[in-house]
This record gives C-alpha cells, structure tokens and sequence, in this order.
C-alpha cells in the first residue's frame, strides 16, 4: 500500500473521532473505545510506515492558489526519516496515554469530551508531522493550540484556585510564584493561547517573509513557494540575495526570516520567555500535560526548527544555542525549589526543551541535529511516561500534588515508584538509561562546537557559554528529579492517612506505564547493550539533512568525536553524581536525622535569598503579568478604548466637536433673528453697502 | 452582452416585496412571511450566480444589460455581475435571510419589514451598479432605512446613533460626489482614444453583429505602426494579432469605460492638482466611511451597538463590505498610478486599523460594542491587502470580507442570543455559561475562532492572503508586518471574553434557568458557521470565484503604472 | 349686441393675445372679488373651488396659447417667452395645490377669510408671472409690488391673529425697503441710461460698466428679498412661522420661482460683460459669495431651530443659495434647465412639506418639533408624505432633490473645471455639499420628531373633518418629488423646453 495514503490512516481516523465526538459527547457512552480504536489503527499504520518506508514518500493538493503568480499553496503529507519516527512516537505515545485516561478519568464529569479533543489534537499534531510545508505545518500549528486550549480548559467550571477549596486545603506547604487570584483551567488555557499567539505572529511574519522572497525568486517556477523542496532549493540557490528587507538581503534577510519562524518555535516549546504559559498548562488533566506539555506538542517547536535545519544560518542556530542553554539553566534552577509534584514535571519539561534547543544549535557540524532529535525522541518517552506515574500519584493521593504530603509510596505503589525510578534514572543520565546516550550527545555536541570554534579561531566564548550552562543544567536535573523521587517514594510517610490508601493504577494502565519504562532503557535505542558504545541503529534517523544552504554536512573526524564523548562524560558524570547525593542528603539523610532542612533551606541566610528569587520563579511571570497582561493588556485597551470613544477628550469627541462647530455657527447667525425687522433692514443693508464697497474695491 | 433584464431582479424583488409588506397587515407572522421569502428567492437566485460564477471561473462579467436613459449626461442602468459581485451579493442574500428570520420587532412590523428590503434594494443595487450614477444612487438608498431602522427599533440611546451613522455616511457621499462631478466633467466633449490592455479585451470582449470587437459596448481599434486607428475584428483579438488596441471613450458616467480611461485621469489635473490623487482621496473618503478604517470609524460603535441584533448583523455583515467593494470596484481600477504612489499610505492606515481597534476591542466592557470594534480591526485586513495591490492582497481583502461577513453576523447574532435572556451586554454579567448553556457555548467557541483567525476557519484565509500580499510588497511590508499583531490581539480580545462568559463557575445563579439556543437561533446559525468552516477548509471554491477578478484587477494596475 | 361683441373682439390688440391667461386670471380675481363679497360664511368655500378652477383655466390657457416667439409684444414690456411660460405653468400649480390644500386646512377652514386667502393666492400667482414676465424696468417693479403686496396680504390677512399680523407686519416693513432700493437703483439706471429696457442696460454694460453694475446690485436686492437669499432673509422664518402654514407653504416657493425667473432673464443680457472680460468675474463671483452665504447662514442656522416652519424657512435660504451658484455658472442649456428643474423639485418637495406639517398641526396644535412628537401614530400618511418631501429637499435619491442638487452642482463644477472660472465655483459646490449635510441633519430633527419619537400625550382626538380631496395636494407633491427623481427623461424636457 502506498506509504502516503497509508499515513492518512494517522490523520484520518483520530479526525473522525473528534468530530463524532463533538457532537455526541455527552450522549454516546463508547467514546473512550472508538477512540483507542483509532489510536490503535493509527500506531499499527505508523508502525508498517516505520519498518516499510525506506525512501521519502509523499503527495500534496493545491489548497489555495493565486492565478496570475503561479503561487498554490497546497496541503498534503510528506514522509521521510524524521517525519516517520515522529509520526510513530506521537502514536504510540497517544495511544497509551489513551489507555492509562480510561482508568484516571473514569466517572469523570466531562469524561467523553476528553477523549474528542484528545483525538482532535492527535489529528493536528499528526499534521504538523506530515507537514509538506511551512503551510501546513503552521495551519496544524495552530488547530494543535486549539487542542491545547480544550484539554488545558477541561475542567472549565473550576473557580480561581485562590477561591478553590479542594486546592487550598491541597497546595502545597509553601507554594509561592504561582499568582493564585489568576491560576484557574480557564485561564491557563487562555494564557496558553495567547502566549502561543505572540509566538505565532513571529512564525506568521517568517512564513510571509519566505513566501515573499521564494514566489519573487528569479527561479520559481510556480507552485508553493512554502513547500520544504521549494523553499530550500530556493534559499540554496541564494534567493534571498536577490530580496531585500530593513537593508537585509542574503544571509542577514535568511537569518531574520529563521528566527522569526523560530520566535513560533519558541512559543510552543515554552523557551524563555514564552515558557510562562507551560507551568499553568498544568491545570489541565495530568494525563494531557503527559501527551501534550511534556511529549509531543511541546516538542513541535524543536521538531519544527529541526524541519527549517536547512536554512538556519550559524548566526540563528547560535542564537538558537544560547535560547536553549538558558532555558534549560533557568528551568532547572526553578524546578529545585517546587513542592507540587507537577510542577517539578513541568520545569524540567521546559528545562529538557532547553537542552533539545540547544543540541539543535549546536550545528550540524558539531553534530548537534542528531543529538537535539534524538533527546526528542528519548524525552517524549520517559517525560510521557513521568507524567503517567504523575498522574498514578495524585490519583492515589486523591488529588494531593504536595511533595510534602508524599513519601514512602514505593511500598504502597512499587510499580508506579519502580518505572517513575527508571524515569528519573533515564532523565538524569545514568548509564543504561536512554537520556545518558541522548543527553550526552547534546553536551557532546555543544563540547564540539566549542572545539570547532577554537579550530576556527572565532567565537569560542559564544560556544563555550552554553556548554557551560548545559553542564550546570545536568547536575540540577540530577539534584530536582532525585529531590522529587526520594520525596515521593523514599523514606517515611509524611501523610499517614493520605499513605494509607495509595495503591498502584489498574493493570492496563501499568503495563502502559512499564511498557515506558522500558522503552527509557539505552539499549532500546542504541540497540547494544554497551553502554558506552558509539553509534545507535538510529543513525540513519539522526544524520542532519542536505540541501537548503547546509549543502552536504561533514561530520567532525571519528577520534575527535570520541574525544569530545568521552571527555563530556568524565565531566557530566560527576556533576551527576554531586547533585543527586545533595539531594540524598538533604532530603532524606539530613531529615532522617531529625533536621527540618527543608524549613531552613527557606528561612535561614542566605540561602534564603536564593530560595524567594527561585520560588518567585525569577519574577519572570509577575514581571510578564504586570507588564503585558495588566499593563499593555488591560490598561493599554482601555486607555485606547478611552482615546477612542471616552467621557473626556477622544475621537469621537472631536468628531462631534466639528459636528459642534456647525451648530455654533446656528446659534451665532441665530443671535441676528432678533425678531425686529428694523434689526433685519438694518443688517441687510449694512451687507448691502459691505458689498458695494467690495466692489469699488475690488473692481479695478 | 445581454438585454434581457435578469439581473434587475436582485433590485426589483426586493423591491417588490417591500411594497407588498407595507401594504400587507400589521401582523408579525405574515410580514416575517414575505420578507423571509423574498430573501430565499434572492438567496436561491445568489446561489445559482455564485455556482456561476465559480464553474466560469473568469475575470469577465458574466451578464451585463445596459439601458440607455439620458444620451446628453450619458446616464445608462447599467448593471453587471462578475466573480467578486456574485461572491457578495450572496453573502448579501445570505445575511438578508437570516436578518429577515433572526428580526423581531416588537411595534410597527409593517415598517420594519418593508424598511429591511428597501436596505437591501440599495445593498444589491451598489454589488450590480456599473453607472456611477446609480452606483450612488443605491449608495444613498441604504442610509433611510438604516436610519429609521436604527432610529425607531435600536437601543436606548437610538436616535443619537442612527443621526450619527445618516450624517457620517452622508458627508463620505458627498466626498463621492464631488469626485464624480469633477471626473464627469474632466472628459472632453469629444471624448478621448485610450489604450487598452489586450488581456483585457479578451477577457471582456463581446463580438458585433459584423463580427468586430467591442470592449463595453464601445468598439475596439487596432492602431497599427503609424498609428492609424482601424476597427478591429474579434477574430483579430482573438488570434492576437494586435497588441496595439485602444477605444474611443465618450462622455458618460459608466464606470467600465471611466476604467478604460484610467490612462487618462493620470494626465489630468484640476487647477493645478493632480486629478488622480485628489478623486482618490476623495473616493477613499467616502468609502472608509463605510468599511470603516481608522479615522473614520466613530460611527460604528454607536450605530452597531444601538441598532436591534437583526440590523447589527447586516451592518457587520454587509454594509461594511460594501466600502471594500467601492475600493476594489471604482477607486483601485480608476486611478492605478496614485493608489501604487500611496500604497505605503493605505497600507498604514490598514495597519492602524487593525492595532487601534484591536485595542479599542480589548478595552470594552460591553460585549456588543467589543464586536463592533473587533470588526473595525477585521476590516483593516482588508485595506490593507488592497493597499498592496497585489493579486493575493486583492483576493485576501474580497475574501476577508466575505468571511468577516460571517464571522461578526455569527458574533452579533450569539451577542443577540445573551441579550434576548438577560437584557444586558455587559461582559462582567456572565460568567460560566459553557455549564448552562453548552450549544450556544460551542457556536460562541467557534465564532470566536473564527475572528482569531483559527486555521481551517474562513477568517484564517483572508488575513493570509492579505498578509501574504503586503509582504510581497516593498511599499506595504512594514505595515503588514505589524498588521500581522492583529493575530495576537484577537485572540486576546476574543478569547478573553470567552473565558470571561462561558468558563469558569456560573457567576450569577439566576441564569441557571436560561434555555439553551431556540430553534430559530439556531437556523440562523447554522448556516453561518458551516459556510465558515467550508470556505476555512476549502477556500479553493470561493477563491475561483474572486481570483480571477483580483489577478484581472493587479494586472491592470500594473499595466496602467507601466504605461507611464 | 352680437355685432358689438364682435366687433370689440377684434378690436383687441393683436399684440395682447400673448396675454391671454394673464388677462383671463385678472379678470378671475376681480370675478372672485365679487363673489366673496356677495356670498355668507357658508359659500365662502364656492369662492375657494372658483378660485382653484380658474387657476386651472388660466393653466390650461396658458398651454394652449404657448410661449409668444416676439419679445417685442405689448411694447416690449411683457415677454412671454419660454421663462415666462415656465413660471405660469409653476405658480398656477403652485396655486391649484395651495387652493386644494385650503380646502382641508384647518387653519383657515369655516372662517370667514378662506375666500380672501384664495383670492390672495390667485393674485400672488398673477404677481409672480409679471414680474417674471416683465422686460421693462417698470414693467418689473409694478411686478414686484403685485407680487409683495398680495403677499403681505396673504401673511397677515388674520387681523385677530396676532402672530399672523405680526407676520404681515415684518413682511410689509421689510418688503418696503427691498423695494425703496430696488425703485432706487432703478432711477439710477434711468439716470445712466435713459432707458428702462433690460436689453439697453445690458449694452450700457459695454460703455460704462462699473457705472451701471453699482444699480444693478441695488435692483437685484429686490430680486434677493424675494428670493429669500442670505442676507436678505431675515423676514422669512417669522413670516412662515407666523402665517398660517398653507400660505407659508405657497409664500416659499411661488416667489421665490418668480425672483429666480427674472433673475434669469436679466442674466443673459449681463453675462455677456463677464463675458467680454469687462468687470472681470464681479457678477458671478458676486453670485457664488452670496450663494455660499446663504447655504452657510440657512442650513446652520436650521440646525438650531425648534419649529419644524422655522427650520423649513432657513432651509428655503440654503436652497436659494444653491439656486444662486447655478445662476452664478455661464447658463448654458444644461444650467437654465438644471436651475428649473430644482425650482420645480423645490416646489413639489417643500410645499408637500409644508402640507404635511399643516395636516400635522390639526393634532399636533403646532408645528414645534416638540408637538409634532408621535405623530406617526396620530396621521401615518400624512407622516409618510412629510418623510419623502424632506427626504426629497435633503437631497436623497430617488427622490426629486436629489436630481436637482446633481442637476445643479455638475453644472457649478463644470463651470469650475471647464470654463475655467477657477476655484470659486468649485468652493461654491464644496460648501453646496458640507451644506446639505448640515441641513440634512436638520431635516432629520423634523423627521426624529415626526417618525421616531413616541407619542408624548396620548393622541388628541383628530375632531378636524377635512373636506372633501383634501389630502390630493400632498399626494400629489409626494407623487412629484418621487417621479421626479425616478424619471431621468423628465429633465431632457426641461432641457429642450428652457434651453433657449
């Protein structure tokens, strides 16, 4: 069968589901299966495409055409070797996350409609995948904010959590940062849209400024200016030397272009500063953060930049570099200091992303590509299946995210705290695990370009600045993940009455969430069971594309490159091993002893300090909250809706002031209807002899 | 090309049917009878010229009649309808239907009715006039009804809106005026021989009864090397043989050979002004009136908020795109040279638009008068793709209007919903509605969506096209770069109301008793939002209605700006 | 007895013939005359019918003899030419409405004065046609006096009536200086000339021009006040509002035609020296300054205005102004037929307002636009012909005034652009255009109150019973001023008909 049509299976079938969904809902009770059912045709048909397609395959229909300009963009599906795995992980991972929501939701109020938008945001996210071009892929974009949007709001009639009972009695033992009088589902779900909007006014820009610049390209020859082939072979063969924008032509007009594609990017996979929607995200079912904030939509800002490799110039993908490496420093260090079981998960979502970034900015040369697609790939497994265990947690705490409230759940949940263990192995880095492969290969490649650099005698700090950063990055994440481990499974019980009624998920749902686990094992990926052992069977997947202005890449030479691994080994392993025995230390060894470390870590100087800044989120949030939605957005309206049709002076005022204008005039010549005709003689006279003096002026 | 009066129909059946409710007793079931069967008369005609329209798939008019009446001021009725009218006057039809089925007048039916198809006698007059003559005509026609509409059956503060919205759009005629008087008058007496684009007179050409080529009833020439004009054949155009074709232009108000002519007003000036510019100015003044662009907008939220939801909806949903039509129908094809020469200009005031009412909309307290403004920054997309002048900034602007057309007719018709059950439009009034009344959330959901700009919605299309357009622009690119934030700021002004109405607990018990949408309300949806959604999936079918016409319009410009 | 008869036909001047309706309309209002006087308060209304049927006669006469080819018939004083034509058949229908819409007026019904108005009217009309008739200097004030005379009549002829005789009073004053500087400047031309042929001043023009313009200003104010131009137009709104609304009605248009009419026939023989360069521009620029004045006074002082007459008053002096530019343009075919054309749609549109408001009075009790509130719902025909007439004199089309205005204000901006008389024609057209729009918004008032506005007393009992075709008049200007504006013909009959 051909692969193409093949592929429509993945698209087709949640698609039907969400539209029957979204009128039968509430009436038909079967949802949940119909749309396993699909989910299952969709992986089965994803899974042939994966060990059948070899070559690029693909077709696109012309959707909307401009006669005249030879322009039609067009909509289609486009298979090749980074489109099929990603197909393949969105899948799979939709369809267990669908199995472990049957258990989690069940009885739930709006149960049916979860599994309609579910399905609706499989449909958009497998578009994206597909995507043939730069079209599609922002259309799907945007139908995947609108999935979004209805799984954040699912829960849509819950209050503020400030005037939310059920949250108050639950929150965290000192939660700060979060705005409480804003944070409700329904208005994450709008933050979310809104932020994810600012992000796609920069994609739009870019994707205009493409088209622009390809249909007026002395070589195109018709067709969409926007589709992958099209678009590269026109940057390849220098179009944007031929335009011109703001005094940027060639590289500066390509550079300007990717980033603003990237600013989208940006947006959806929540990098600083666009990461403030994420947090919030979380409002939303915790089995839809697992597929959406933490696998598969959040990545489709890195699965779109890596789309774009080809016409990012080193200028962007080093910009790109230094966006990841602080978002991941910056999450990391906020992740430290969470009490809520999801926010932690949340953070370090962003944090990864960071580092996906950052892999992708490093350069194909360095590498990099492969190493930010990968941990891509190796993130949405484990950080899916973290979530599910999430997700078993506060089930069986009866909705408790407080890891203050937890511990010791390994001897009531072992399942649960066995997988979630090899989570936080795997995200961690640990030998064996797949994130030590993936991870490193990021670190690796970030090392490379540094060596590259010094190679090239240029720009060696701007390389080794991220480098720097990803390695901090690494010790953090094995500080919060260890924190959050121990906290939650580890020594006593803090909640006697919450511990006693914790219990594993039902049995499908733990094979789901085993099943992850597994797949967050290293040799699943490399396929030998050597750890240290170079090359993967993934290769194939992980070389960075031809064409577009990267024309064919050469990798760096084999012993470098082993240099370069190990050398980011002896550094990473370490810094690996520091943070998780810290967290060892402080939050089981110390308080075993008898310590309130955790109460002091906050109270006492200057730790302190650094624990308000971190738990205030850096002020990033109230900074962006007072600045854009109180200040541009709140007051700015207003202001303008007052400039514009306002009690004091506006437009409308000054309209009817000219209105005004006539009607003084009325009352002015009125004044002279005095009702005395000897006036009216009067007048008419005096305008008689005005006149005839006029004109013995005048006429000459 | 024809002289059978079909096309008269669209003005004569409103028409007709206005004098039969005037005349009809004052009971409410009997007049919404005849002007809602009027209106599904006129849609099934609409229908059936769209169908048309999109299989001919052609930038030349598919029926034209022409009557002369006055020889010595050249005053003929004549009407024509080509992709972009059938596109509209469907629309028209559409948004008649549901206004007619969706209005509700509590006193005085008999005048309601009849009022509502004289509006629309007006409405379909202008989508078909191509005499500038009746083209104002039925310009004006609309303001008495709107006015008394607005006047007689609006909200509290009524009479002030509907006095502002008759004087507002009365000065902009004025400016219209003026500059057909002043181009009237500028044609010679002896009229004038211009060249003509070969493109054009095959796309347009009717053949005369000896075989020889007319271009609008006027005959074509072929002016060879010497330039010696002789009467061209059609097989001649036909084969292409010459490119050198001009028409003898006569003194008239007929707008098709005042497009003919667009070579010529670049010549001219009146007292020492540029003819061009200034009747630019002047047609855009009075257009912009209607769309409305920026500073020329204050009308519109006094009249769409006071107006009754019926009347509402056919403001936003047609009488705003009939100052598009005017641009894209008489200012853009007249004067070619001084629209490129100000692109960057209108292009800005677009871009203006867009942003002030953008905000103005996030600021609102009252829900209808947050709609009213979000169609100004709608509309703004529309100047601004026309500013461009470029085939996807003209097709982007026809089919933003068509969708707009849709969208704020859905949003003031769900704004009406609210209102019938609570009498108040205040944002802060609601709250939670999704739990009380789900149906209508879903369609208030969409519409939003809608108005976003939600990819697979029609409202993505035109902010597209027009967008694409004015990046393809030099003189437009920066304006349409920052027109672009309109993308940001609908989503928040539209979704912020969303989540303030329908999420969230309910926020007053008392409207836990509202029923959900009626049936009524939702015939009158219904058919909005499944058209949305198809031109949002497959704009392809309304685009092969309106690209042709675009490309046709571009290639013009740019053939009248080579010819300097 | 046969013989004499006879032989007293022939008799009759060859030259007279041309006379004819005027003779036969005199000769009816002395007939009349007698007739009121003879009969009692019953049989006042058979002097009304006698009136209006004779108007009709006179009409029908005129027809039928047609324009006289000869101007120098009756020694050159009276020229029935097509102008003179055109007035006859305006203000003889002008008179046939107003008779008509006597008959259902309750402001002058069962009173002893309707044959008197009547009478008035007749003799107004008969006033109207000489003076726009009359070539000769003299010929032309005796006009004027007939005209104001009869007029004054007609305003104030309610001696109980305070408002009425005060209105009478105002007009009476006012009229008699118009007319002392008219007869003035008259003399003065006589001085210069030694003729008081317009034709002969027109050639002085070439000899002496400033010499003769100076008096000619000083005639044309007679022409100003009855024309009601700014700023001669003080007496009107008082007049109008104080009279009663029938007369007011016929008072604003059968005059003002008649100024216009004589306007027109001096113009040819000055335009000539604007022509020849000779006091450059002084006449027309003089015409569009006065124009622009009047629309700026009339349609902004409209705009203040409580009382519907009022605001109909100062919108008969913006109208005016607007008559002024077309007059201020070279008169080609086109201009003379534009110029008669609005004077026709002026009359049809605002002597069917005025109709309006007179049936509205009858439950109104006054035309305040504060009393006419809600009369929607008191007399909703009458209301529908008020908003079309209005409609009409706003200029909207397809209405009457609409074509008008077109008509007019291409031929002011060809004037402008073509003839190359510059910016001040254009300016006169620009200020046309701001200047409807204002008074737009002043006609709106009337209509707010008289269509919008809810009842503000519950609807007073309309006791009134009017006589018999009493709403055919209004009827018949709401009829006018929509075929008018429908049909485009119509104006190509004006043109071939006055473009002399």
């Amino acid at each position: 069968m051909d692969p193409a049509l093949l592929s429509l299976f993945c698209l087709g079938a949640p698609l039907v589901v969400a539209i029957f969904g979204a009128f039968a809902w509430r009436r038909v009770p079967g949802i949940d299966h119909l749309s396993i059912a699909a989910q299952v045709v969709g992986t089965l048909s994803a899974l042939v495409l994966a060990v059948s397609a070899h070559s690029a395959a693909g077709f696109s229909l012309p959707w909307l055409s401009f006669p005249g300009t030879g322009i039609a963009l067009s909509l289609g599906v486009r298979l090749d070797r980074l489109s099929i795995p990603m197909l393949l992980v969105v899948q799979g991972l939709s369809l267990g996350v669908l199995v472990f929501s049957r258990w989690y939701l069940k009885g739930d109020r709006f149960y049916g409609r979860f599994f309609a938008s579910f399905s609706f945001f499989v449909f958009a996210m497998t578009g994206v995948v597909l995507a043939p071009g730069l079209l599609q892929a922002f259309v799907c974009w945007e139908l995947v904010g609108l999935g979004s949007y209805l799984l954040i709001g699912y829960w849509h009639d819950k209050p503020v959590v400030s005037r939310d009972p059920q949250y108050q009695a639950d929150k965290p033992f000192f939660a700060t940062g979060v705005i409480e009088s804003k944070l409700s589902p329904s208005n994450a779900q709008f933050k979310a849209f809104v932020v994810n909007r600012v992000g796609d006014f920069g994609f739009l820009s870019g994707l205009a400024l493409f088209a622009w610049v390809v249909s007026s390209w002395s070589g195109f020859r018709g067709g969409d200016p926007l589709s992958w082939d099209i678009l590269f072979s026109a940057a390849g063969a220098g179009a944007f030397y031929q335009a011109s924008f703001l005094g940027l032509s060639g590289p500066g007009l390509l550079t300007l272009a990717g980033l603003l594609v990237f600013l989208g990017a940006m947006g959806k996979s929540a990098q600083f500063p666009f990461h403030i929607w994420l947090p919030d995200a979380m409002q939303g079912p915790t089995t839809a953060s697992a597929i959406i904030h933490a696998a598969t939509m959040v990545a489709a800002g890195v699965f779109l930049t890596a789309r774009i490799y080809p016409v990012l110039t080193p200028d962007a993908l080093t910009t790109i570099e230094w966006v990841g490496a602080f978002t991941a420093f910056f999450a990391a260090t906020i992740a430290c200091v969470q009490w809520d079981y999801k926010a932690v998960l949340a953070y370090s979502t962003v944090s990864q992303l960071g580092y996906m970034m950052l892999g992708l900015g490093a350069g194909a040369e360095a590498g990099g590509y492969g190493a930010g697609v990968g941990h891509l790939f190796t993130h949405a497994i484990f950080k899916c299946m973290l979530f599910l265990g999430a997700a078993a947690v506060i089930h069986a705490l009866h909705g408790v995210q407080d890891l203050g409230r937890m511990g010791g759940l390994a001897r009531k949940m072992p399942l649960t705290a066995i997988a979630t263990g090899i989570g936080t192995l795997a995200i961690l880095g640990v030998p064996g695990f797949s994130a030590f492969w993936s991870k490193d290969t990021i670190l690796a490649a970030a090392h490379a370009k540094v060596y590259i650099a010094q190679v090239a005698g240029t720009g060696e700090w701007a390389a080794r600045g991220p480098w720097l950063l990803g390695m901090v990055t690494a010790a953090l994440t094995a500080f919060y993940m260890g924190r959050q481990w121990l906290c939650a499974f580890a020594g006593k019980p803090r909640d006697m009455h919450l511990w006693e009624h914790a219990h594993d998920p039902d049995k499908a749902s733990v094979v789901v969430i085993l099943a992850l686990a597994f797949l967050s094992l290293q040799a699943v990926w490399t396929g030998s069971l050597n750890p240290f052992g170079s090359g993967s069977w993934l290769d194939g997947v992980l070389r960075a594309p031809g064409g577009g202005i990267l024309g064919t890449v050469q990798a760096l030479p084999e012993t470098v490159e082993h240099y370069l691994h190990v050398g980011t080994m002896l550094w990473a392993l370490p810094l690996l091993i520091v943070g998780f025995a810290a967290a060892v230390l402080l939050y089981v060894a110390l308080p075993n002893m008898g310590y309130r470390t955790a109460d002091w870590l906050r109270r006492d100087p200057p730790t302190n300090l650094v624990w308000q800044f971190l738990a205030n989120l850096w002020f990033v949030d109230r900074a962006c909250d007072l600045l854009f939605a109180e200040g541009l957005g709140r007051r700015g309206g207003e202001a303008v809706a007052r400039a514009d049709l306002g009690s004091g002076p506006s437009l409308d005022g000054a309209v009817d002031g000219t209105a005004g204008i006539s009607v003084g005039l009325g009352r002015l010549s009125n004044l002279l209807q005095s009702g005395r005709s000897q006036f009216y003689a009067g007048w008419s006279l005096l305008a008689l002899f005005g006149a005839l003096a006029i004109f013995f002026l005048g006429v000459r | 090309m024809t002289d059978d009066a079909i096309l008269s129909f669209f003005i004569f059946i409103p028409l007709a049917g206005a004098i039969l409710s005037w005349v009809a007793p004052d009971r409410a079931r009997i007049q919404k009878a005849i002007s809602t069967s009027s209106a599904t008369i006129l849609l099934v005609a609409a229908t059936i010229f769209l169908a048309w329209a999109i299989s001919a798939h052609r930038a030349g008019f598919l029926l034209r009649e022409r009557i002369p009446l006055d020889s010595e001021w050249g005053i003929s009725w004549h009407l024509g309808i080509d992709g972009l009218s059938a596109a509209l006057i469907f629309l028209s039809a559409l948004v008649q239907w549901v206004a007619s089925v969706a209005s509700a007048p509590q006193t005085r039916m008999r005048a309601y009715h009849s009022l509502l198809q004289l509006l629309f006698v007006g409405v379909y007059g202008s989508f078909l006039a191509l005499d500038m003559v009746f083209f104002y005509v039925f310009w004006e026609i609309m303001l008495v009804p709107m006015f008394l509409l607005i006047a007689i059956w609006g909200g509290d503060d009524r009479k002030r809106a509907a006095a502002k919205f008759f004087l507002y759009t009365m000065g902009g005629s004025m400016a219209l005026l003026f500059a057909i008087f002043l181009l009237r008058v500028e044609i010679p007496s002896q009229g004038v021989v211009v060249p003509v684009r070969s493109a054009e007179v095959v796309e347009q050409m009717e053949i005369g009864p000896r075989g020889e080529a007319l271009l609008y009833d006027l005959p074509v020439l072929m002016i060879d090397s010497l330039g010696r004009p002789t009467r061209a054949l059609a097989s001649d155009v036909a084969t292409g043989r010459s490119n050198h074709l001009a028409v003898p232009v006569g003194r008239s108000f007929d707008l098709l050979q005042w497009k003919l002519l667009a070579p010529f007003w670049t010549r001219r000036s009146v007292l020492g002004v540029a003819l061009a510019p200034l009747c630019l100015g002047l047609f855009f003044v009075a257009f912009a009136v209607k769309i409305p662009s920026f500073p020329f907008h204050a009308w519109l939220p006094h009249a769409h908020v006071q107006a009754p939801t019926a009347i509402s909806v056919v403001l936003a949903g047609i009488l705003l795109k009939l100052g598009v039509y005017g641009l894209l129908r008489v200012a853009w094809p007249l004067f070619p040279t001084a629209v490129l020469a100000n692109a960057g200009f209108f292009a800005w005031i677009g871009a203006i638009s867009i942003v002030w009412g953008g905000f103005a909309a996030l600021g609102q307290k009252d829900l209808k008068r947050m709609v009213a403004y979000s169609s100004i920054s709608h509309m703004g997309f529309c100047v601004l793709g026309l500013a461009s002048a470029t085939v996807m900034g003209i097709s982007g602007a026809a089919f933003q209007s068509v969708s707009h057309g849709l969208s704020a007719s859905l949003l003031f018709l769900l704004v009406g919903v609210l209102y019938d059950r609570v009498h108040h439009r205040r944002v802060d009034g609601f709250g939670g509605l999704a739990q009380i009344m789900p149906r209508f959330s879903a369609y208030f959901l969409f519409a939003a969506m809608v108005g976003v700009g939600l990819p697979g919605l029609s409202g993505f299309v035109g902010e597209l096209s027009s967008l694409l357009g004015a990046w393809a622009n030099a003189a437009t690119r920066v304006a349409g770069w920052v027109s672009a934030t309109g993308v940001i700021l609908s989503a928040a002004y539209l979704l912020w109301a969303v989540q303030r109405i329908l999420y969230g607990p309910v926020r007053h018990p008392e409207q836990r008793v509202f029923p959900d949408l009626t049936l009524t309300e939702t015939v009158t949806l219904a058919p909005l939002a499944g058209l949305s959604l198809l031109l949002g999936v497959w704009p392809g079918v309304l685009q092969a209605a309106l690209g042709p016409v675009s490309a046709s319009l571009a290639s013009h410009i740019a053939w009248v700006q080579g010819l300097r | 007895m046969n013989h004499l008869l006879i032989s007293t036909f022939q008799a009759i001047p060859h030259s007279l013939r041309g006379l004819f309706p005027e003779i036969l309309l005199a000769t009816a209002i002395l007939l009349g005359c007698v007739l009121e006087w003879g009969t009692d308060a019953a049989g006042k209304r058979l002097v009304v019918w006698f009136c209006a049927i004779s108007a009709l006669a006179t009409l029908i006469l005129s027809l039928v003899t047609g324009a006289a080819s000869d101007p120098r018939l009756t020694g050159g004083t009276f020229t029935p030419d097509s102008i003179t034509q055109f007035v006859r058949i305006f203000s003889l229908s002008g008179a046939i409405l107003a008779l008509l819409a006597l008959n259902g007026s309750k402001a002058v019904d069962g009173r002893e004065e309707q044959g008197e108005t009547a009478l008035l009217i007749l003799s107004v009309a008969l006033g109207a046609i000489l003076f726009a008739s009359a070539r000769h200097l003299l010929a032309l004030y005796l006009g004027l006096e007939f005209l104001s005379l009869s007029g004054y009549g007609l305003a104030g002829f309610r001696a109980r009536d305070p408002g009425a005789s005060e209105a009478g009073l105002k007009y009476v004053l006012y009229g008699g200086v118009a007319s002392a500087v008219a007869l003035f400047g008259i003399s003065h031309l006589w001085g210069i000339t030694g003729s008081f042929d317009v034709g002969e001043i027109g050639m002085a023009l070439y000899s002496q021009p400033r010499a003769v313009l100076v008096p000619l200003l000083l005639v044309s104010v007679a022409f100003a006040f009855k024309a009601g131009l700014a700023p001669f137009h003080f007496w009107s709104p008082d007049v109008y509002q104080g009279c009663p609304t029938v007369n007011a009605g016929f008072l604003s248009t059968v005059p003002k035609a008649a100024a216009f009419a004589a306007f027109l026939r001096t113009m040819p023989y000055l335009l000539p020296a604007h022509a020849l360069g000779i006091a450059p521009g002084a006449i027309g620029g003089f015409l569009v300054i006065a124009g622009m004045l009047s629309i700026a006074m009339g349609s902004a002082t409209a705009l203040v205005q409580k009382d519907a007459k009022r605001i109909l008053a100062f919108s008969s002096t913006a109208n005016a102004g607007i008559l002024v530019l077309a007059l201020s343009t070279w008169l080609t075919r086109d201009a003379v037929a534009a110029l008669a054309f609005y004077l026709v749609a002026y009359l049809v549109s605002n002597l069917g307002a005025f109709l309006a408001l007179d049936q509205l009075e009858r439950s109104a009790g006054s035309t305040a636009l504060a009393s006419l509130a809600g009369s929607w719902k008191r007399q909703p025909t009458a209301v529908v012909g008020l908003s079309i007439c209005v409609f009409s004199l706003a200029g909207i089309p397809p209405l009457a005034g609409f074509v008008g205005k077109w008509a007019v204000l291409m031929e002011v901006v060809r004037a402008g652009v073509e003839n190359g008389e510059g910016p001040l024609p254009l300016a006169g057209a620009a200020v046309a255009l701001v200047g409807s729009v204002v008074l737009a918004a002043a006609y709106l008032r009337i209509l707010r109150s008289a269509v919008v506005d809810a009842p503000t007393t519950d609807p007073g009992k309309d006791d009134f019973r009017p006589a018999f075709l009493s709403g055919i008049p209004l009827l018949l200007c709401a009829i006018g001023s929509l075929a008018l504006g429908l049909c485009w013909p119509l104006f190509s009959v004006f043109r071939s008909r006055l473009g002399g």
